[in-house]
């Protein structure tokens, strides 16, 4: 009987290292069972169709509160960043107060790898507006860094897309604050 | 605090379980597919954005999108490379297969059909179609980063040891990057796979040179635990038992994997009747958690030793233990199922997915706080258990998606309304506004002042373009002319006549000199007119498109909402049962895993039991025995 036990404890540490194996084949998505994949190629269905509709919902979102004629949208990027580390941005569109952006540690590891930030998304009338971006953060030797910067956008009838792009200044040692229009 | 020693145990796990799992590399990948680049469009950034903070959903929508708009084309095949990455990552297998195969089988640069062929064979790899992968993975070229060539070799690795070819295998071997972590775990997994056909001598061999890392991350160190592990057990199946316990106890004392790594170290010196030596690592088990299976073993381990040193007693004692400990371990699991049954575990993954966003790290990576935790644990690490897991977090996500919509609609609603009445309100007023009515007249008056300019310049009339100053001078001049005409018969006037001609000749020398300047000017000026007259001809079109096409706008908006709504409706029903679905595999998956254990610790608690007793009679039997001898003396 003792034998017995032994060899059925010997038996479940064999099975032990079988499980490590089959553990290790798992890792790289090994073959799901019949019952998961039937629900899962159903939750792959549906999760198609919500996206879908969600872009759908999106453009239907955005033609209907920002007309191509009167939008107008506001982005930031970042360009190296290590003379500046961005902090906060406030948007000011002809002297009201459209954007406050506090930023995390993961969004600004998104621009600093290339990822554009859309910051405002609005409308506008035709002709001459007021866009001030002002720049909270830290700048060179640590220091509390604040920034301005003022463009004249001048809103035709199509879509307008500002660029607001945080660059270094190796020359200066100095960060840059530019702004792009985009046609 | 058991839970932040567990946790971490547990984080290993999953951490070394899931490091290849594709979902979770092509986000780290990512980082060295897509490192800065310039950025000729804003959506393509846009979606960059939200990709290198794991929001895949957000990224793939700001790419569907521009798709649907008009297509980002500034930026080569990067965002195609990008949408289809995430159609893998987010599992929508039929949708990434579609745009790798149309990136592998356009004419494209070396370097776009590389990746392309990359992505396409793990895609085939995950669906097990392996010589479809291994044509894929086999068309790469030179292109790829170090990172994913590895990956590559890893894949192809794992396929031959699918198959049972192992030399081709270790043939890659020498084919990855000197340190790469990939190259490890191909090692490792061809060690395994040669121990699980019995060839002890090739897989110990391999998996030894883990041993030789320097390992300085928790999923190398863990790595390295499995392979001293999977060493030590080979050992032992191999009948060589002797040489298990010098790689079992380089099993790290506070890893997830130690206990096993004691369980072992007794059972070689056991098969090797070394009973005392068996006897410490397995006391050393006693004081661990009695959840864990290798400590449940090693409370029947430790008296079947002593019996086997005569040490009855003492065995007897211990197997007294074993069955308290396995009814209380019983009353546990019993408890931890009804919970389970009772909802206990969703709830408990729901609370972990209530504090994360659309964060999609693609793994559970905090462990849920569960009463089942615990006793799930080996489960939880496990990959069929994390896909259900993500599928319930994805839909748990898309319903809050859905939700988000179904809030909106009323906004929108009452935004269209609100514009359908201001233009209900608006349109009679701007109908009949004056200004609209008398562009014609202002035309008209545009068109009389042309002509009034061109006569002036075929006529060359140099009066006409004269100002109202110069006008009132040359009238005056012509009432001087008629009154020396009168005069000049009767008095000397001809200091006067003198003066007038100068001052005539001046004036007649001024008209025709800015003449040309004046007609310029008048000419520009009717060229000026008509621009804006054709702007406000235009504003007037298009104000009065906008209020023709108005009815039809809002009622298209109107449509496209209801019939968003109704696709919404369909698809939260779908939902709602695919949510259940999930609920219910996550909790089955739980229950099975509960239910072998409950059945083992029976079985546990029954040898247990059967020992007592038998040990009884043992006992009772040789102290009669001893009785009796005495007696007889």
């Amino acid at each position: 009987m003792i034998k017995k036990i032994l060899l059925n404890l010997i038996v479940s540490v064999s099975i032990f290292t079988s499980v490590c194996v089959a553990a290790e084949e798992n890792k790289n998505a090994g073959a799901p069972s019949d019952e998961l994949r039937s629900l899962d190629s159903r939750i792959q269905s549906l999760k198609k169709e919500v996206l879908d509709l969600n872009r759908d919902l999106f453009m239907l979102e955005e033609e209907l509160l920002f007309p191509s004629n009167t939008q107008v949208s506001v982005f930031l990027s970042m360009d190296i960043g290590t003379l500046f580390q961005l902090d906060s941005v406030q948007i000011r569109l002809n002297d009201k107060i459209v954007a406050n952006h506090l930023y995390t540690k993961r969004e600004i590891e998104a621009l600093k790898r290339g990822g554009v930030q859309r910051i405002y998304t609005g409308n506008l009338p035709s002709g001459k507006h007021e866009i001030v971006a002002y720049y909270t953060g830290i700048g060179p030797n640590n220091r509390t860094y604040k920034q301005g910067s003022t463009t004249i956008l001048e809103k035709s009838s199509a879509a307008q897309f500002v660029e607001l792009k945080i660059s270094d200044n190796t020359v200066k040692q100095q960060p840059d604050f530019e702004v792009k229009i985009w046609e | 605090m058991y839970f932040n020693s567990k946790y971490k145990i547990l984080l290993s796990i999953i951490s070394i379980n899931l490091m290849l799992s594709s979902t979770a590399v092509f986000a780290g990948q990512a980082d060295e597919e897509f490192t800065p680049q310039q950025i000729k469009d804003l959506r393509y950034g846009e979606a960059l954005f939200n990709f290198y903070q794991s929001k895949y959903f957000s990224s793939l929508t700001n790419l569907m999108v521009a798709d649907a708009q008009s297509p980002i084309t500034k930026q080569g095949q990067h965002p195609e490379l990008l949408k289809g990455g995430l159609f893998l990552a987010y599992g929508l297998h039929n949708q990434a297969h579609d745009v790798f195969t149309r990136l592998t089988e356009a004419k494209l640069p070396i370097y776009t059909r590389d990746r392309a062929f990359y992505y396409l064979g793990k895609l085939f790899y995950k669906k097990s179609y392996y010589d479809r992968a291994i044509t894929s993975l086999s068309s790469i070229t030179t292109t790829l980063p170090e990172n994913f060539d590895d990956e590559r070799l890893h894949l192809l690795s794992n396929i031959y040891l699918r198959r049972k070819e192992f030399n081709k295998a270790v043939e890659l071997l020498p084919k990855f990057s000197p340190y790469s972590e990939w190259a490890y775990y191909a090692l490792y997994n061809i060690g395994v796979a040669y121990i699980r056909e019995r060839k002890f001598d090739e897989g110990i061999e391999l998996l030894s040179q883990l041993n030789e890392l320097d390992a300085k991350t928790a999923e190398i160190n863990a790595l390295v635990d499995k392979a001293n592990l999977a060493i030590g057990f080979a050992y032992i199946r191999a009948d060589q038992p002797d040489l298990a316990p010098e790689y079992l106890r380089q099993v790290r004392l506070r890893g997830p994997l130690s206990n096993k790594a004691l369980l072992g170290i007794g059972w070689a010196y056991s098969s090797r009747e070394k009973h005392k030596e068996a006897l410490r690592p397995w006391m050393a088990l006693n004081s661990r958690d009695s959840v864990d299976t290798a400590v449940q073993e090693s409370m029947l381990a430790i008296p079947y030793t002593l019996e086997q040193i005569k040490a009855n007693n003492n065995a007897l004692a211990h197997y007294q233990n074993a069955v308290k400990l396995y009814d209380q371990e019983l009353k546990s699991i019993s408890s931890v199922i009804n919970v389970v049954e009772g909802g206990e575990l969703i709830a408990s993954l729901k609370k972990v997915l209530s504090a994360e966003k659309e964060d999609n790290d693609f793994r559970l990576t905090t462990p849920p706080v569960s009463l089942a935790t615990p006793y799930i644990e080996k489960l939880i690490a496990k990959h069929e258990f994390q896909q259900a897991y993500l599928n319930y977090r994805d839909l748990l996500f898309l319903q809050k998606v859905l939700d988000r919509w179904t809030n909106q609609f009323p906004a929108y609603e009452l935004m269209l309304e609100e514009r359908q009445r201001r233009y209900q309100t608006k349109l009679p007023q701007i109908k009949n506004d004056a200004r609209i009515t008398k562009i014609s007249e202002l035309t008209h008056a545009k068109e009389k002042y042309r002509k009034e300019v061109d006569r002036i310049e075929s006529g060359k009339d140099v009066l006409a373009l004269a100002t109202l100053k110069e006008q009132a001078t040359i009238k005056k001049l012509s009432k001087i002319a008629l009154t020396i005409e009168k005069l000049k018969n009767t008095q000397d006037i001809s200091e006067q006549q003198h003066k007038y001609r100068i001052l005539n000749g001046m004036m007649t020398w001024k008209l025709h000199r800015e003449y040309i300047p004046r007609l310029w000017k008048a000419q520009k000026q009717i060229k000026l007119l008509e621009t804006a007259l054709e702007k406000t001809k235009l504003a007037t079109k298009s104000l009065k498109q906008t209020w023709t096409s108005a009815p039809a706008r809002f009622s298209g908006f109107n449509e496209r909402i209801k019939e968003k709504k109704s696709r919404i409706a369909i698809l939260k029903g779908r939902l709602k049962h695919l949510l259940g679905q999930q609920q219910r595999f996550l909790v089955l998956m739980a229950m099975r895993e509960l239910n072998n254990k409950q059945r083992a610790l029976k079985t546990y608690h029954a040898r247990a039991r059967f020992s007592v007793a038998r040990l009884y009679d043992k006992i009772a039997l040789s102290s009669s025995e001893k009785t009796k001898e005495e007696d007889k003396k």
